[in-house]
């Protein structure tokens, strides 16, 4: 266990120093840097010579490189060209705020599926079957902003049900407590509808095939002869099973995951690391742009780790 | 070979889908009219779907719209917001009334007419960024399993490597780095989706380059080329085929995504996901903007669907 949790996390170091070193060559190779971004043409030449040595723009690339990694080993991943705080600060400020809509999306997304995936199978190729694959594969197919700008046009414009951006209303901003978390809970249902409906497609597509083939073999059909009911053989012993290429799956679709809850975050203004992304590409914000991407990076390396735990947890054979 | 089995109606379905989007696309031009033309915002700005205006268009480009036309001998008449213009005869191009079957956006610019365009552009980007894709990941596959060792070890951690970057965001950071021209963003699409096509295909290899007629061939001194080409890619082609269409969906996906954020396919040029950035500020009085550029998504991406899971039907009664 250890031995491999060891080799693991190794890998997944090496990952991030991989993505780490190229998207800093690329910023470097990139044209323009931080002194070009003083527009102010008042200021002359040997300042902008000067700027660059203090802040040593001027010394060969690797000596860079050494200084900047030396840096973003602990932690130090430079300041934001437009809003001059640290990159790091202002990244885990809003780290939290992605982690709760992300994770809420993802609990929808895999409960709603597996939920979808058991209720077709009461009578597979039935009428009830026939219309959730058509829905589901609707919803696989249907892009993430389209989903939430259609939640957006129905729900808040025209029923005025739940706030239509943001994290907090103003009032909501002022209050503490009970009345804060209402608040933040009513602009979450929106964001997390639509990261569900997107993903939830194909959770419920994979699982109906899984558990469809499941649903033959010798064990269901003993457990079916020792008197369960179809539906006890399907949730108590098909469905763990067909869970654990699930698993393999959301751990590999975590890229996406992260990917897709970027594009929520701009069209409902949630203060989170994608919005923050979204504006320092727009501001051609490199330092915050590459923290971002890094940052990212770790996240899904993490949830990797996390994707291989639950396997192990959940399938009694691995021993490692 | 000699008969192959009836092909899955998932399958057909799917095909027959493609095909029309992509004739539609390719078409365009000779039945919707100019993508860019902007016909006189303050009359023909938001039409709804199925509108119908009187639309004047003057030799220097410039337009007239309005409720109602007549001829009044050498010129035209237009009504325009309840008042009369008379336009001479010798300055106008083409005057009619004009039926607008999808509506107008903000600026009067018909609806159809970009999304045909968009279309064009949208099946292009991702037409060709999958052609990248299936280059890249066929070489890569194609050599690891056949190559092996060390070559193998190395191609397989990189896929391992790169299947686990959030795509999105490292497309995001190359995007605001290079404002990306549409050549450059297929190129962009295509690198960031080789790795699956990589690894179905070293897959492939491994299982079949043990198998006789491989070994005949190398026995009849075939040489490496012609046995992927001739022996090895011919036999992984259902599941290729397959793999191939979901990644176009996937592919269509992410540039509607990128172009949404205004970091994809750049004005004036239109494809589907930037026609939907445009229609969210009218998002409340003007759905058509938005949902109908939605639903050709997710058309394109529901047929690759079906063709995918037609293909996996074809490949399971194969064997």
């Amino acid at each position: 266990m250890l031995r491999w949790s060891l080799h693991r996390i190794a890998a997944g170091v090496a990952l991030v120093w991989l993505v780490a070193t190229f998207t800093f060559l690329l910023v470097s190779l990139a044209p323009g840097d931080f002194a070009t971004r003083l527009t102010d043409p008042r200021i002359p030449p040997a300042a902008r010579a000067r700027w660059r040595r203090d802040f040593g723009l001027d010394r060969p690339l690797p000596l860079r490189y050494a200084s900047w990694l030396g840096a973003a080993v602990t932690g130090d991943l430079g300041s934001s060209w437009i809003y001059k705080q640290k990159v790091v600060a202002m990244l885990a400020s809003v780290l939290p705020n992605t982690l709760l809509l992300t994770s809420l999306g993802l609990a929808l997304e895999l409960g709603g599926g597996v939920a979808l995936a058991i209720v077709q199978l009461r009578k597979p190729h039935g009428t009830g079957d026939r219309i959730i694959t058509l829905a589901t594969l609707a919803a696989y197919a249907l892009p993430a902003f389209g989903v939430a700008l259609g939640l957006i046009a129905l729900l808040s414009y025209r029923l005025h049900l739940f706030p239509p951006s943001h994290m907090l209303s103003l009032e909501g901003e002022m209050a503490h407590g009970w009345p804060r978390l209402v608040d933040t809970a009513r602009h979450l249902v929106l964001p997390v509808a639509a990261i569900g409906v997107t993903g939830v497609g194909a959770v419920a597509r994979y699982l109906r095939g899984s558990l469809l083939d499941e649903r033959t073999e010798q064990y269901v059909l003993a457990a079916r002869a020792r008197g369960c009911s179809q539906r006890q053989a399907l949730v108590r012993h098909a469905l763990p099973n067909a869970v654990l290429p699930l698993i393999t799956m959301m751990g590999m679709s975590l890229p996406f995951l992260v990917s897709g809850s970027l594009v929520i975050e701009v069209v409902f203004s949630w203060p989170g690391m994608g919005q923050v992304m979204y504006n320092a590409a727009l501001g051609r914000d490199l330092p915050l742009v590459l923290g971002g991407t890094i940052v990212a990076t770790v996240a899904v390396v993490v949830g990797n780790l996390l994707a291989d735990v639950a396997y192990v947890v959940a399938d009694p054979r691995v021993r490692v | 070979m000699t008969s192959l089995p009836r092909s899955p109606r998932r399958l057909r379905a799917g095909v027959a889908l493609l095909a029309t989007l992509a004739t539609g696309a390719l078409a365009g031009p000779w039945f919707a009219g100019s993508p860019t033309a902007i016909l006189d915002p303050g009359v023909a700005g938001l039409l709804p779907p199925g509108s119908e205006k009187a639309v004047v268009i003057r030799r220097d480009g410039t337009t007239l719209a309005g409720e109602s036309l007549r001829r009044s001998g050498p010129d035209w008449v237009i009504t325009r917001a309840g008042a009369e213009v008379t336009v001479p005869g010798t300055d106008a191009a083409t005057a009619g009334v004009r039926r607008f079957w999808l509506g107008t956006d903000t600026v009067g610019r018909d609806v159809l007419a970009r999304l045909v365009s968009g279309a064009r552009v949208s099946l292009g980007v991702g037409a060709l960024a999958l052609a990248v894709a299936l280059v890249l990941g066929v070489g890569a596959g194609l050599l690891a399993g056949w190559a092996g060792g060390l070559v193998d070890a190395f191609l397989m951690r990189l896929v391992d490597a790169l299947l686990a970057v959030p795509m999105l965001f490292l497309l995001l950071f190359l995007a605001a780095l290079f404002r990306p021209s549409l050549a450059v963003l297929v190129l962009f699409l295509g690198f960031s989706s080789w790795m699956g096509v990589a690894r179905l295909v070293r897959g492939q290899v491994l299982s079949l380059k043990e198998r006789d007629f491989v070994l005949a061939a190398r026995a009849l001194g075939a040489s490496p080329w012609r046995i992927a080409f001739r022996h090895l890619l011919p036999n992984a082609l259902t599941p290729l085929a397959q793999d191939a269409a979901l990644r176009l969906g996937d592919l269509i996906l992410v540039e509607a995504s990128l172009s949404f954020l205004g970091l994809g396919v750049q004005p004036p040029a239109a494809s589907w996901g930037t026609m939907v950035a445009e229609g969210q500020e009218v998002l409340a009085n003007a759905w058509w903007l938005t949902l109908l550029p939605t639903a050709l998504v997710a058309a394109t991406v529901i047929s690759a669907a079906l063709a995918a899971d037609g293909l996996q039907e074809l490949a399971r009664n194969e064997t």
